[in-house]
């Protein structure tokens, strides 16, 4: 009898001694993965901002929408793009305007057709 | 007999009387045949006085389309300028207002003395960058429309060189064959000769005046290097502005503001 409660406070024992194990497992696991998506989370964050703003991106709704001075910097962008815009349209109207028919020109020279003599 | 004889002298003095008037009668038969052929060679010459009226009329009356042609196109110009201008203007208040909205929103989230100097040189910085493309580009604008309307002036100069040789070619031609035809030189011949200068006048305007196109691509030309001057003053600007983004973001603490 008497061995047979020492066999049973063992295992009472090595039962908390491994719930123990699991439950310090299951948290650290837990620590662990957070830690990790914290850190998967923030370099995108900043890795996304730069490259907006090196590429001159004019969209207003990256990841930074919130961003009071990334919005100034993309309107001022979408300005320069907007005012280059404008330019080549209007610079593409000239050549057209610029000089007369050529063909007018080369008609001058078909005066020497005009006297009969 | 007596009158026989008398007869005789009578006769012989009628004889030598007619003499002299025949030959009288024969040199004025020459003359009149000699004045016909002159007559119908001066005819044939004044024909040649018309000729440089023609001519010249006809050059006028093309230069003078030519002229319509460049005025319509000045006014075109102008137009278009003008337009342009006002577009650039439109849009350029436009994003100052929408501009002028951000930066408030922005000082509203510095909440420090610190912050609120950050904010106000972020909002300099950012001014004196949108001045300075704006005035970069108002400059390539300028130097591309003088660069333009000097090409247009150059290219309407040939044109007129071109006409008035033209009508200079025509001028000595005429008088060549005036001279040559007064001279005596069968009609024929002198309006073989005039046809041949004309058309040599000719050839030598077609080949003198602006290639066909030139003018259009010297403009293309101007503008490729005004878009050129162009994107150089963003890449510029784009540089300016991330400095200054940058160093609003390090007096905020590395934060996104």
């Amino acid at each position: 009898m008497e061995q047979d409660k020492s066999h049973s406070a063992g295992f009472a024992v090595l039962e908390f001694a491994l719930l123990l194990f699991i439950i310090i497992a299951v948290v650290g696991i837990g620590v662990w993965v957070y830690h990790l998506r914290n850190e998967s989370t923030l370099p995108a964050a900043v890795t996304t901002a730069s490259t907006a703003s090196a590429s001159g991106s004019t969209s207003s709704s990256s990841t930074n929408t919130s961003s009071a001075s990334q919005n100034i910097v993309n309107n001022i962008e979408n300005e320069a793009n907007s005012e280059t815009s404008i330019d080549q349209k209007s610079s593409s109207n000239e050549p057209s305007q610029a000089g007369v028919n050529t063909a007018t020109v080369t008609q001058v020279g078909d005066s020497a057709n005009a006297a009969s003599f | 007999m007596r009158q026989v004889s008398r007869l005789t002298s009578i006769l012989a003095a009628s004889v030598i009387l007619m003499l002299p008037l025949g030959k009288t009668f024969a040199l004025a038969a020459t003359g009149n045949a000699q004045t016909t052929g002159t007559t119908k060679q001066s005819a044939a010459c004044t024909k040649l006085n018309n000729v440089l009226n023609t001519l010249n009329n006809n050059v006028n009356s093309r230069v003078a389309q030519i002229t319509a042609q460049r005025q319509a196109n000045a006014a075109k110009l102008a137009q278009n300028r003008s337009s342009w201008d006002s577009q650039i203007a439109a849009a350029q208040a436009n994003w100052d207002n929408t501009r002028s909205q951000e930066f408030t929103a922005l000082m509203q989230k510095a909440t420090t003395s610190q912050e609120q100097a950050a904010v106000t040189a972020f909002e300099n910085s950012i001014d004196a960058a949108v001045t300075a493309r704006r005035t970069a580009n108002e400059n390539a604008r300028d130097s591309y429309r003088s660069a333009v309307d000097a090409a247009i002036a150059a290219n309407q100069a040939e044109i007129n060189t071109a006409i008035a040789n033209l009508q200079a070619s025509y001028a000595d031609a005429v008088t060549a064959a005036q001279t040559s035809c007064s001279s005596g030189t069968a009609y024929s011949s002198v309006a073989t000769t005039l046809k041949a200068s004309l058309q040599q006048a000719k050839a030598t305007f077609v080949s003198s005046k602006p290639a066909t196109g030139s003018l259009s691509t010297t403009v293309k030309s101007l503008a490729a290097t005004k878009l050129a001057a162009e994107q150089t003053n963003d890449q510029t600007f784009k540089a300016a502005v991330n400095a200054a983004q940058q160093q609003l973001k390090t007096a905020f603490g590395g934060k996104s503001v």
